[in-house]
């Protein structure tokens, strides 16, 4: 099956404030797969995720959508293609659930466009795939965690993108929730790129994973193959047990908590 | 030792190095003779034309007090519109001769004129002085005292809009002429107005003082409304503020001005004068 | 918490759902009258006595019926109160407006022009104007003088914050700008003497006095021209409400739009103080109450603002003639006694529920 390049990464190397964070990053995304991104905390793997929905400017190297590099056309446009989901949500100054879901249009929308009886239906729609409704109307920031990124895969869905980039988008909420997001995301019709703390999760979800440590991507393939106890204890500097999850024919990683 | 500490006003010592803080005190000074003992003043003494070669220390914003300590006067004139309080009290704090000259009313023109003269031993030109001004003040209140009173707005200033009301004590000097303020607002001496409160004043003439040498803005705005009798029947008259505003015995040249003009204003009367209360009120 | 609120949210939510068309409609309703009411109520109010009747017999006679009112109320009524009542209005819809979208631009509920300095950039080009020139400066300069003001404080601002325009930054540095100018204005103020003060005094506390038939238009084409920009990014510009990072990745160009909803802002601010002087606080209350008000239409915020704002200011210049007898309060007064109360209410309610 050939599935087209979505996402092609060129010999990415970034600078921040002269210190070099990301060097040499070289990998591509299918069409349609669901790929993860590990790594220890100050890895770099925000700061890539950054170069990838048009944040940072790489220094050199280049970073490809559909074979046109991301540079050479506008926010917008590139805001049609890939949604971004984060980990963090800053005060919304009043907003509504309604009014962040609503806010996926805007890279669609021109200046005096307004919204549609379509738009708002597809919205309405929306709000029920992700179990919303009773909350439509309340304040974004009163909130749960769950709640809130469900509001933000509302919204991703909304602005109907090609890929969706999601950083650390579990590292808040419980394991029902995490699990919950992830089935949902899994079952959408976009290719996906995120990044996860929790390597069991990877292991679950994703169909390739992305090795990153010191900025440098040291493994790309199957979570078979990068998921392996000598890169873990490696990279991670701890103990574990990499073995066959027991329900499914994913790695299981089990930590050694004791000396 | 720069300056002595005084118990009161009066004393043995000969006053002959003088700072006036005021243009009023120069003016006054100037009458009983004593100019030449000023040897320092503040920005705008400006009469008679010799008290412009008298130093400056200071104006509205301050005045420079080492200097008044270096110049080692006998007596220091203040005044309290239009010297800063922290100012005065400093001086008398150092132990400084300092008099706070009364103004803001008419009448206290001739009290200081006999004051000055005692303080610097010129009683006799204080006394003469202050009788010379009485005797004119009475004359002119006597010469008008019978005639019709004259309504009367007097524009402070142009932007904004800005009116001297009953309570100031610039009334007088258009009271003793027969003038009747046509804003007599209790709470405020120089309210701030819009052309609208002037229209229902109905004022029959316009007074219009220069700030330092000055008019503020044209009566080209008030040509509009020709349904005030003063801009109906031109009666707006121009006087220098500095005859108005400072309390010095000019004033009564001021007010001779104003009497002249109120008498032109009564003698115009004869001619169209629309009542704006009367149409106001009808339905 | 959630676990508490969540079930409270639910119970309120279906309560509410029954009543929002009719909560719409009531909302609705109030701003068309408000609207139409106000300027035909408030010019009722003034030095002289001017009844509704002779309010309605000079329109009915400018649409050209016949009616029996005097000539000088008609003058009063159409020269003096009706400009006034414009001008008011033009002044507190563009304060509204422009603290509406700095406010969202920035994310931050307590900024406005003020905040921004723009406004003290402004009073102070006017007044460096007046107390070099004289107090016979022309409007045309005066205008002028408030505007490089207003000008230079945006770009003081733009460039203390820095190329990132990060808010904190910029709000700083727009405080910084603000004393700077303020202090600048008291010294020239300190240097004057005091009857020149008094009409430099002006610029600070606002008055609508000089409103007429002529100086209307300059305001009035500048508020629609920035009306008009603003609601064409009021949709990039609701994104950046949830965050700069979120916003570029909504394909919003959020640093380019930063900057040119500031210059906007300043432009209005700027022609707005040269025609009425600074009038602060406005800019700030408004946005408040009205997000408030339109809790579930976040879209209609800017010309609620605008609207209401303007309405606002209508009544607060009706205070300005009417509480003195026979002479005028400085609006800019008013507004800084209902802004420090309305920002003590502010405090109470958070003290309380946090």
């Amino acid at each position: 099956m050939n599935r087209k390049q979505l996402l092609t990464v060129n010999n990415l190397t970034w600078f921040a404030q002269e210190k070099e964070i990301l060097s040499d990053v070289n990998f591509h995304i299918n069409q349609g797969e669901f790929v993860g991104m590990i790594g220890p905390n100050g890895a770099g793997k925000s700061s890539l995720m950054r170069c990838l929905y048009r944040v940072n400017k790489p220094t050199e190297g280049s970073v490809e959508f559909d074979g046109q590099d991301i540079w050479q056309y506008s926010a917008k446009l590139n805001a049609k293609n890939i949604a971004v989901i984060l980990q963090d949500h800053t005060e919304q100054l009043g907003l509504t659930v309604m009014d962040v879901i609503s806010q996926g249009l805007t890279p669609h929308k021109h200046l005096f466009e307004w919204d549609t009886p379509e738009d708002r239906q597809k919205i309405e729609r929306l709000i029920s795939e992700v179990d919303l409704i009773s909350l439509r109307d309340a304040p974004f920031n009163q909130l749960s965690g769950g709640e809130k990124q469900r509001v933000m895969l509302a919204r991703a869905m909304l602005q109907n993108p090609q890929l969706l980039i999601m950083d650390e988008p579990t590292n808040h909420l419980d394991v029902h929730y995490q699990v919950e997001l992830l089935q949902k995301v899994k079952k959408l019709d976009m290719t996906v790129l995120a990044s996860f703390h929790d390597l069991n999760l990877a292991a679950a979800f994703c169909d390739s994973i992305l090795l990153i440590h010191h900025g440098k991507l040291l493994a790309f393939g199957k979570p078979e193959d990068v998921i392996t106890e000598k890169n873990l204890n490696d990279i991670f500097n701890t103990k574990v047990v990499v073995d066959q999850h027991p329900l499914y024919d994913h790695p299981r990683i089990t930590y050694a908590y004791y000396e | 030792m720069p300056g002595c500490i005084y118990a009161d006003v009066e004393q043995s010592k000969p006053i002959n190095r003088i700072i006036a803080l005021s243009p009023h005190s120069v003016e006054m000074l100037f009458v009983l003779g004593a100019g030449d003992r000023i040897i320092a003043t503040t920005k705008f003494s400006n009469y008679p034309p010799k008290a412009e070669d008298i130093p400056r220390i200071g104006g509205y914003n301050g005045i420079q007090i080492e200097k008044i300590l270096a110049l080692k006067s006998d007596l220091i004139i203040a005044w309290m519109d239009g010297n800063k309080i922290e100012d005065i009290e400093k001086m008398e704090k150092l132990g400084l001769n300092v008099y706070r000259s009364k103004t803001r009313s008419l009448d206290n023109i001739a009290n200081e004129l006999i004051l000055f003269g005692e303080m610097i031993g010129l009683e006799d030109s204080g006394q003469q002085a202050a009788n010379a001004f009485n005797a004119r003040l009475k004359k002119i209140r006597t010469k008008n005292e019978n005639k019709s009173p004259v309504r009367y707005f007097y524009q402070l200033w142009d932007e904004p809009l800005r009116a001297m009301a009953a309570g100031s004590w610039i009334n007088a000097v258009m009271s003793a002429c027969g003038g009747k303020n046509v804003f007599n607002n209790p709470a405020l001496d120089y309210p701030e107005i819009s052309i609208e409160n002037v229209l229902i004043a109905a004022p029959e003439v316009f007074v219009i003082p220069s700030h330092h040498g000055t008019y503020t803005g044209g009566v080209d705005k008030w040509k509009k409304w020709p349904e005030i009798p003063a801009i109906a029947n031109d009666q707006i008259y121009f006087i220098d503020g500095d005859l108005l505003h400072r309390f010095s015995t000019r004033i009564l040249d001021g007010m001779e001005q104003v009497c002249i003009a109120f008498d032109k204003v009564r003698a115009s009367r004869s001619t169209t004068v629309t009542n704006l209360n009367m149409t106001l009120n009808e339905q | 918490m959630t676990t508490r609120v969540l079930p409270m949210l639910i119970m309120n939510r279906s309560a509410e759902m029954k009543n929002r068309p009719f909560k719409d409609l009531l909302i609705l309703c109030s701003a068309i009258l408000l609207l139409v009411l106000s300027p035909l109520l408030s010019v009722c109010f003034g030095a002289a006595d001017i009844s509704f009747n002779d309010v309605f017999a000079i329109i009915y006679r400018l649409l050209g019926g016949e009616a029996d009112v005097s000539a000088i109320k008609e003058r009063i009524v159409l020269e003096l109160r009706f400009p006034r009542i414009i001008l008011a209005f033009l002044a507190g819809a563009g304060l509204s407006l422009s603290g509406a979208v700095l406010q969202t631009v920035t994310r931050n509920p307590l900024a406005d022009p003020y905040l921004f300095g723009i406004s003290s950039g402004a009073s102070f080009g006017a007044v460096l104007v007046i107390a070099s020139v004289g107090a016979s400066s022309s409007v045309v300069s005066i205008t002028g003088g408030a505007f490089i003001g207003g000008a230079l404080s945006v770009l003081l601002v733009v460039s203390l914050a820095g190329m990132g325009v990060q808010i904190e930054r910029m709000l700083l540095a727009g405080v910084a700008v603000q004393f700077m100018f303020s202090s600048a204005t008291s010294l020239v103020l300190y240097l004057s003497d005091p009857q020149a003060a008094a009409s430099l005094l002006f610029w600070i506390l606002g008055s609508f006095t000089r409103a007429s038939w002529d100086n209307l238009l300059l305001p009035a084409v500048i508020i629609a021209f920035c009306l008009v920009i603003f609601l064409a990014f009021s949709r990039p510009l609701r994104a950046i409400l949830s965050g700069d990072e979120s916003a570029k990745a909504l394909g919003v160009e959020v640093y380019r739009l930063r900057i040119g909803m500031l210059l906007l802002s300043s432009l209005l601010t700027a022609t707005l103080v040269a025609s009425c002087g600074g009038i602060g606080f406005v800019g700030l209350m408004v946005p408040h109450i009205v997000r408030r008000i339109l809790l579930n239409h976040s879209q209609y915020v800017l010309i609620g603002s605008a609207i209401f704002g303007g309405v606002f200011m209508i009544w607060v210049d009706v205070l300005a003639r009417m509480l003195l007898e026979n002479s005028e309060l400085p609006v800019g007064v008013i507004t800084a006694a209902m802004g420090s109360m309305f920002f003590l209410l502010v405090l109470k309610r958070r003290t309380g529920s946090a």
